[in-house]
């Protein structure tokens, strides 16, 4: 493995100060995992590499203002799936979660840095689609806010420029009777990243019609996607079974998913349309559960 | 005679060193002085080599020592070619590559980086050829050749047959004839350790090789053929090893690591990155074409199988393999009709040699999954129509040979009974409905189906083959044991410490196992082919037997009492009755060595192969296995959840309960990666999943929650307390039981390994695997 400086910085702002610095040979690090495995592959040679895990402002899960969630740049997909603030407030978040890779994995790398390294695989990635959720990125030039639906530009490419880190995620508080599910297929082991990751949200009125969705899908597509045309065409229905099988063909029909090690596809395009309507299917069956009076 | 050791769930005893992380291993190593090796590899995988020069990375600073052909082509140091079956291979390419991956040179520096360093500057040349790629392909008439020069025609590598009776009257006896192609993917063994070895010269000429190999008398013989040195000059010494499964078997990397320890004059070392691992030898994929004729009452007369082996671009261990495979491509059925061709098939591809099974699992497959069409075909119950055919006790095997210690029957009932076989299943009877929820229920999208399946096979170790071992009591009343039997988490150093301790009725840790290092342990042929209980142990048997009679022998002398009124008891030899009046092991020891003889004994045990129906005194044994699975099937996805996996062997006699049970489950665990997952991808020849970024391994998710075992035990006249290996019993059980129950679960049969979740959906799709 080839040699590289490693430097600690201890706030944002020398953080930023770092990167402005070193322009293309300085890079962030954070738990690594994914950053590393470059490295040891030959496929990244590192110059300089900055850790951020002595910043403290970057750390944890808190409730905000109103019950939304800020997310850390260091917190780790196992503080996410175990933190009491997401299961309450974004509870699709701590599911997604759950499901990466294993336990290691989780412990060591964080939710940020799976977003940032942003490959298409991604779990959390639909599912911070759905919950409308934004990024914040700092640099020395200042500060700006990114909503995750702009924030994929292609596989392994996010708007982040060079010089910008992502201090947080804010999720907005959720509107009232929001129910929702992430659902994950993995043709490999069961560990393995998914062949396609659904995220879905709903909101039900009392006459059992939707008022609001959406819906995302993960690993399909080259960077993860909402579905408006899905969503439109669920507005104002009833969700029966046959709107749930119509809405998984037609989003089937919307994606062009590449061949690859997880199929064929065709066989991705059958994935979607069955998983789609999955998703809805388990969102409904939530929103039963949690009292949404459905004839 | 009651045990007391063997026979015990002892934990190993090696355990909590490796918990620790105590225990070293080829890759922990080091020597002094010791230098880096790197290997540069061909990017093609089939190209003539116009020109290679090392010059410029000869001169980095830090280099010690560069190797390319001119080394082998115009020095006289080592052979040009060599190989275990067939002299097709040599050190670096000489004058053509043929697969990715491909040694052109190596470099020794100071370290790692150096080396990798200097291996960029090497300029090499290349004329790129055609290539072939798959078996078939590679036997057309106009295919381009690998080894044209060796007389390799049609790149047919070997080709081995069985013939018992005459298959073509046996058509004509039969009521039913049932002929289908199973194709199964080339894998690799995926051991945790990678190959690692160092390797020093001597300024005497002796050569010393740390290796993590599961072969030292192999490495040191091939090694010594190779350098053109006596025997007796090259010393291989075996640290643990990090799983082998046949891949580090006879010559690796050693060859390379020891030119450039000779060129260098320095100690060598070189450990493979994961890719390289994958270079350096695979599991054979294979296409068997099986063609079976039956009677109407279930009756198997005939049947006739055609293995294609693709074996890559070296010979390696492929031959043997093939060979192997052809004498039980049958199966364990009672046969009076049998045909097996089984070829080797040279492609532009990694080696294919040993792994796990032996070539076993790429016909087990076909045959297993033929008896349940067959049943099908019948309308007879598969188990039925197994126990009627199965071979017993004295059936004439394909070979002609008689059958001993074959418990196929009890253990088929027994593993039948243990996956509820009989049982509902399907997904459509109220109690799975009531067990599981949702299944089978039209409200929860009723996509699931469930089903059972069963499968078994049989395999033989090595059928000639001889084990040496040694063991000296000391003077603190401990027994040292010299083995060159290789411990690389199978367990045999618990094993045979078990045996030493049941046989001078020590307790275990009074034993010690020295690690194999051929100036020290004795001869033994290798560890492979789950030998080493049977043939080890048997060794281990005798060494002890002699070391007690010698014990109670010098006893005898000094307490002036027969011997046979001498007992050997906790480290003693004392007069039965008066515990009091004796010696100790240790005391013994320190007498015999001052009266010049010390306490030393060695246990020999040799087995030959019998030919045709003629018996021999001392036979190897077979394997016999069984796998139950119980799975379901999502009709939507083609996802396919092991729910239940019963693996069973007969061990003869299970020396120790629990490693047994662990053999049987990691022999499955491997089985289930290579059903659902496992498949080396190329493309146009060049590698696309050779690291463990892409390619899929099971996990413990994987591997089902219910994960029982069954060991019957048959005793063999000739294993140590009837004892037998049982390694490879369940791998090739585990492809045909879980397509035995996708086919009753969802009706589809699929016949090409790995069993992905598209290849099931595009078979319930009625639809031709054509979309990758
Ligand atoms: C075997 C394996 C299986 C996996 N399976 C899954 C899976 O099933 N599902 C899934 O979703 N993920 C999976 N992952 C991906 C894993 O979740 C990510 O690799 C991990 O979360 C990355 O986080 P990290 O903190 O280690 O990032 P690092 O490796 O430290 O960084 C990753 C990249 O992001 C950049 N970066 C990190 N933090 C910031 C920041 N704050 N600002 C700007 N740039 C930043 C780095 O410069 C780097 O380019 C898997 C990974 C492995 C190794």
């Amino acid at each position: 493995m080839a040699r590289f400086d490693l430097s600690f910085p201890e706030t944002v702002e020398e953080a930023c100060q770092a990167l402005a610095q070193d322009g293309s040979d300085g890079r962030i690090v954070a738990g690594g995992v994914a950053l590393m495995i470059l490295v040891k592959h030959g496929l990244y040679r590192p110059r300089r590499l900055i850790s951020l895990k002595r910043i403290r402002g970057l750390a944890g899960v808190q409730e905000t203002e109103g019950g939304g969630v800020r997310l850390g740049a260091m917190a780790t997909h196992h503080e996410v799936e175990l933190s009491p603030v997401v299961h309450r407030r974004a509870p699709v978040l701590a599911e997604a979660t759950a499901h990466v890779a294993n336990l290691r994995i989780r412990n060591m790398g964080t939710l940020v840095g799976d977003l940032c390294h942003a490959d298409n695989h991604s779990d959390p990635a639909p599912v911070l689609l759905v919950l409308d959720a934004r990024a914040r990125a700092v640099s020395a030039r200042g500060s700006r806010e990114v909503p995750f639906a702009q924030f994929f530009v292609d596989t392994y490419q996010t708007v982040l420029a060079e010089d910008e880190l992502l201090t947080e995620v804010f999720i907005p508080p959720a509107p009232p009777r929001l129910a929702g599910c992430y659902v994950r297929f993995s043709g490999h082991s069961s560990i393995d990243w998914p062949t396609l990751g659904a995220a879905c949200m709903l909101r039900l009125g009392e006459d059992a019609r939707v008022q609001e969705a959406r819906l995302a899908l993960g690993s399909v597509t080259a960077v993860p996607q909402r579905l408006p045309e899905i969503e439109a065409m669920l507005v104002g229905q009833a969700l029966t079974a046959d709107l749930m099988t119509e809405a998984g063909r037609r989003a089937a029909r919307l994606v062009d998913p590449p061949a690859d090690a997880r199929g064929s596809t065709w066989y991705k395009k059958r994935m979607v349309e069955v998983f789609v309507r999955r998703a809805l299917e388990e969102t409904l069956r939530r929103a039963r559960a949690n009292g949404v009076q459905i004839p | 005679m009651t045990l007391r050791t063997v026979g015990q769930p002892v934990g190993r005893i090696d355990g909590e060193e490796k918990v620790r992380g105590e225990a070293r291993y080829a890759i922990d190593l080091k020597v002094p002085g010791m230098l880096h090796g790197r290997i540069l590899r061909s990017p093609y995988p089939h190209a003539r080599l116009l020109h290679v020069d090392a010059a410029k990375a000869a001169q980095l600073p830090g280099v010690r020592a560069v190797l390319t052909r001119d080394d082998i082509l115009r020095g006289d140091r080592v052979e040009r070619r060599y190989g275990r079956v067939y002299k097709d291979q040599s050190v670096v390419a000489l004058d053509r590559v043929r697969y990715v991956g491909d040694p052109v040179a190596a470099v020794a520096a100071v370290d790692r980086e150096t080396a990798e360093e200097a291996l960029q500057l090497v300029e090499v040349e290349y004329e790129e050829l055609p290539g072939v790629f798959d078996p078939v392909a590679a036997m057309a008439p106009d295919a381009p050749l690998l080894h044209e020069a060796l007389g390799k025609q049609r790149n047919v590598c070997s080709l081995s047959t069985t013939v018992r009776g005459d298959v073509e009257q046996g058509w004509r006896e039969s009521d039913l004839i049932v002929e289908e192609t199973y194709t199964s993917a080339t894998t690799q063994h995926c051991h945790l350790e990678p190959h690692g070895c160092i390797v020093a010269f001597d300024p005497s000429g002796r050569v010393t090789v740390w290796s993590g190999t599961q072969t030292p008398y192999g490495v040191k013989m091939n090694l010594a053929e190779l350098f053109r040195l006596e025997p007796e000059r090259v010393r291989v010494i075996v640290p643990y090893v990090g799983g082998g499964y046949g891949a580090k078997s006879h010559l690796k990397i050693e060859p390379i690591a020891a030119f450039l320890a000779w060129k260098s004059g320095a100690p060598v070392r070189i450990v493979l990155k994961r890719q390289e691992v994958f270079f350096t030898i695979t599991k054979h994929g294979a296409v068997t074409r099986m063609k079976t004729g039956v009677k109407r009452d279930g009756t198997l007369v005939a049947r006739q199988v055609e293995i294609l082996y693709d074996t890559g671009a070296y010979a390696e261990g492929g031959p043997l393999v093939a060979k192997k495979a052809a004498t039980l491509a049958a199966g364990p059925y009672k046969l009076a009709h049998v045909k097996t061709e089984s070829y080797c098939i040279y492609t532009n591809k990694p080696s294919a040699g040993a792994f796990r099974g032996y070539g076993v699992p790429q016909v087990a497959l076909a045959y297993e999954s033929q008896m349940d069409r067959i049943a099908e075909v019948l309308g007879m119950d598969p188990l039925e129509l197994r126990l009627k055919n199965v071979v017993e006790e004295g059936s004439r095997f394909a070979t002609g040979e008689a059958l001993h210690s074959v418990g196929f029957k009890p253990l088929l009932v027994q593993v039948a009974q243990a996956i509820g076989w009989g049982k509902a299943e399907g997904g459509t009877a109220g109690e799975k409905k009531a067990e599981r929820g949702g299944a089978g229920d039209p409200k929860a999208g009723g996509t699931r189906r469930r089903g059972k399946g069963l499968a078994i096979m049989i395999k033989s170790s090595n059928m000639e083959s001889t084990s040496r071992c040694g063991l000296q009591v000391n003077d603190d009343g401990t027994v040292t044991v010299l083995t060159s039997t290789v411990e690389m988490g199978q367990g045999p150093r618990t094993m045979l410490a078990q045996i030493v301790a049941e046989e001078l009725a020590l307790p275990l840790q009074a034993v010690r196992v020295h690690q194999p290092d051929t100036d020290v342990t004795p001869f033994d042929t290798m560890t492979t082919a789950s030998r080493s209980t049977f043939f080890m142990g048997n060794a281990m048997v005798r060494a002890a037997a002699e070391a007690r009679r010698q014990l109670v022998a010098l006893a005898s002398q000094l307490l002036e009492v027969r011997p046979d009124d001498l007992v050997v008891e906790g480290g003693r030899v004392s007069v039965r009755g008066s515990p009091d009046k004796g010696f100790g092991f240790g005391d013994l020891a320190r007498r015999a060595r001052e009266q010049g003889s010390p306490l030393q004994a060695e246990g020999v045990f040799e087995a030959k192969e019998p030919h045709g129906e003629e018996p021999v005194s001392i036979p190897s044994f077979y394997l016999v296995g069984a796998g139950a699975a119980e799975v379901e099937v999502d009709t939507e996805t083609g996802q396919v959840r092991l729910l239940r996996y019963v693996a069973g062997a007969d061990a003869g006699k299970a020396l120790n309960p629990l490693l047994a049970g662990g053999q049987l489950r990691g022999d499955a665990t491997i089985g289930i990666g290579q059903t659902f997952f496992e498949e080396m991808v190329f493309e146009g020849g060049q590698p696309v999943n050779a690291t463990f970024l892409q390619y899929v391994l099971p996990s413990f998710k994987d591997i089902p929650e219910l994960f029982d075992t069954v060991i019957v035990e048959t005793p063999h006249r000739n294993g140590p307390y009837g004892a037998k290996g049982i390694a490879e019993s369940t791998i090739a059980c585990v492809a045909p039981a879980v397509g035995n129950a996708i086919r009753r679960a969802v009706g589809v049969r699929l016949r090409d390994l790995p069993f992905t979740t598209e290849r099931v959906l595009r078979a319930l799709a009625g639809l031709q695997d054509g979309g990758r």
